[in-house]
């Protein structure tokens, strides 16, 4: 028996399995695709709601606790300021370059009964940007953005099933989303 | 086989093996985009501006409001909200053992409390005690 020759026969099995394996990882491999920067620009969004209702929740003056541009428009009911006020802060730019205005929210506040409907959640929608035509045929996934305002009592018209007299923390959810 | 100069056949071999190597490796390198999970993600997923959002509603609060308030109504509020909309357990005690210290200045009495926040959403447990003052004015 000539037993020449024997890692020839070693090299051609080998290239026989990596023929094998490539073919396999070829075939067997489903294609999922995930762009990866796919949420770089939720993140963006989320950060900038975050911070516009950050800004609107500060109070004027330091020192006693007052209460913020934020909590005296949930307390007047002013959609309106509230809807102009956040879309000025979503929409700042350095004037430098053209500004693509496209982004849409939906604000809802939520707040605890405790008097009257046993700790319950009551909530009811706030304000929200001009919904525009394009928002009707298409559009982004919207990111919620939450805030904690501090109302120094409850607002004015309101009956005890819809709010609990005194100071309470409501909880304001604003939905922003890319058209 | 007399022209075939078979010498050298380990050193083919390695390069093989080498080559297989670096052929799994990129396999495994390729898998991990598709399944993981980016750093946006991440970013997202991290509670950061709801916990920045209670600690400064916390500090700022405790610095003027009767602490019985705090207690039952916010702490009420802020549990229940949180559970509901931002699915995460969220409590507070403030003074939890009733321990306030005075401090007197020629102008101003502090009075000291102690918070303990809890914060916890599933992914995310924060838990932070903090002592901060409240203004009395003399």
């Amino acid at each position: 028996m000539n037993d020449e020759g024997q890692l020839y026969t070693i090299e051609g099995i080998t290239a026989g399995v990596i023929m094998l394996v490539t073919a396999f990882t070829i075939f067997n491999s489903g294609l999922v695709y995930t762009p990866g920067d796919a949420h770089i620009s939720d993140m963006q969004i989320q950060q900038l709601g975050y911070d516009a209702l950050a800004m609107m929740d500060t109070p004027a003056e330091l020192g006693p606790v007052k209460e913020s541009p934020l909590a005296e428009m949930i307390k007047a009911k002013n959609d309106a300021g509230f809807k102009s006020e956040f879309n000025r802060y979503l929409t700042l730019h350095t004037g430098t370059t053209e500004f693509v205005d496209s982004l849409e929210f939906n604000a809802t506040v939520f707040n605890r009964l405790k008097n009257s409907g046993a700790g319950t959640v009551h909530s009811y929608h706030f304000s929200n940007s001009t919904m525009s035509e394009v928002s009707m045929l298409t559009r982004e996934p919207a990111i919620s953005v939450t805030r904690y305002v501090w109302l120094s009592d409850r607002p004015g018209g309101s009956v005890d099933s819809e709010y609990d007299n005194g100071g309470q923390l409501v909880l304001l959810e604003v939905l922003i989303w890319r058209r | 086989m007399e022209t075939l100069n078979d010498e050298g056949q380990w050193i083919v071999m390695m390069g093989f093996l080498v080559a297989i190597g670096m052929f799994m490796l990129a396999i495994i390198v390729s898998q991990a985009p598709l399944v993981g999970q980016t750093t946006a993600e991440s970013v997202i997923e991290f509670p950061k501006n709801e916990v920045q959002d209670l600690r400064g509603k916390l500090v700022s609060m405790v610095s003027t409001s009767p602490t019985g308030t705090l207690q039952e109504r916010f702490r009420g509020d802020m549990a229940l909200l949180s559970m509901s909309r931002n699915n995460a357990i969220a409590t507070y005690s403030i003074d939890g053992d009733n321990w306030t210290t005075s401090g007197t200045s020629t102008e101003t009495n502090y009075i000291y409390h102690i918070i303990d926040i809890h914060y916890n959403n599933g992914i995310t447990d924060y838990n932070e005690n903090l002592t901060t003052f409240q203004w009395v004015t003399v």
